[in-house]
């Protein structure tokens, strides 16, 4: 009789908690059994996110440019800066480093060697701008005017006499307008 | 008695747009600045044909960049400005120019030398250039020779 007694309770008993410790949330358990006074329907608060993404938008903003122009600049080189330069435009281009020339990303090379500087005709250099220069013709037969300027750059601490070399095959060949590409350096003033 | 109003802003379109915009603005931002300096080498390398006898005769102003210092030259008459830590002393450069400016306020241009020394290097050219431009002599011609 008394064993038919309990086993009737043991059926009808609710179970416990039957987690294992080692993944027992104890703190958090006892949160959600202390009763309905805690709302446990959180908000998360978007006011932070909302300012870091508008400071975020603002900071980008200034960085903006509407151009859309991208500008090649040769890892192996860095470019001067300078307070007074105008907004680039986009020309063909030419980077000198200190042992190489490019004209639009391409080494300019005789025989897989670069150029040499010590070479004041540069045949290359030479050869590659006449092929610019017949482009550039066949898009004025075409009715287009294009531009016969050229940027040029070169690392600071490339001699003079490099660039100058470039300079004179570049005036020989017809092209009169060169500009320098340089860092835009905001002035001390401010302006 | 009042209706109590306590409207809460949906703030999910907002997060979205901001999303957007900042995807938008990090494909779009320029993070190298790069601009030009622009000179005109016909005005230079034209200097061999005499110019119009009606001219008013010009006085040269001259500057060379040289291995050791900057020569100022307002025709025979020169001023020499030594690099300092190897830099070129923009300031004194710039008093210069400004004193040019004042006696000549119509002249607009200026002839840039340099000598043919590994030491004189581009970074001095462009400093010297910079200078000159934003010191009211925009036309700068680069003397190739």
């Amino acid at each position: 009789m008394s064993l038919e007694s309990s086993s009737q309770k043991r059926s009808v008993g609710i179970p416990g908690y039957h987690i294992r410790p080692k993944y027992d949330l104890k703190r958090f358990r006892e949160r959600m059994n202390a009763g309905g006074d805690r709302e446990m329907n959180v908000d998360l608060p978007l006011t932070s996110m909302i300012d870091m993404f508008s400071m975020l938008v603002i900071f980008l903003l200034l960085n903006f440019s509407s151009t859309g122009e991208a500008f090649f600049v040769n890892k192996n080189l860095k470019i001067p800066e300078a307070e007074n330069a105008q907004p680039l435009e986009s020309l063909p281009l030419i980077s000198i480093t200190t042992n190489s020339v490019s004209l639009d990303a391409k080494v300019l090379e005789n025989d897989g060697t670069p150029i040499d500087f010590r070479d004041p005709e540069m045949p290359r250099l030479v050869y590659e701008l006449h092929r610019l220069k017949k482009i550039q013709a066949n898009f004025r037969d075409a009715g287009l005017k294009p531009k016969t300027q050229i940027n040029i750059q070169a690392d600071e601490k490339t001699p003079v006499l490099y660039v100058k070399r470039v300079m004179t095959i570049l005036i020989n060949e017809g092209f009169t307008g060169i500009n320098f590409a340089v860092r835009e350096m905001s002035s001390p003033e401010g302006q | 008695m009042a209706k109590k109003v306590n409207v809460e802003l949906n703030m999910t379109p907002f997060i979205g747009l901001f999303a957007l915009l900042v995807v938008m603005l990090l494909l779009t931002a320029v993070w190298n600045k790069v601009a030009m300096l622009s000179t005109d080498t016909a005005s230079t390398t034209s200097s061999d044909s005499p110019p119009p006898m009606s001219e008013e005769k010009k006085v040269k102003l001259n500057v060379t960049i040289l291995k050791n210092h900057i020569e100022m030259a307002e025709d025979e008459k020169g001023t020499n400005i030594p690099y300092v830590n190897q830099e070129v002393d923009r300031m004194r450069l710039a008093t210069i120019v400004n004193q040019w400016k004042r006696k000549y306020p119509d002249r607009t241009d200026i002839v840039l030398n340099t000598e043919n020394n590994s030491n004189v290097t581009y970074d001095k050219l462009i400093a010297v250039f910079d200078t000159l431009v934003g010191h009211g002599f925009p036309d700068v011609g680069v003397n190739t020779q």
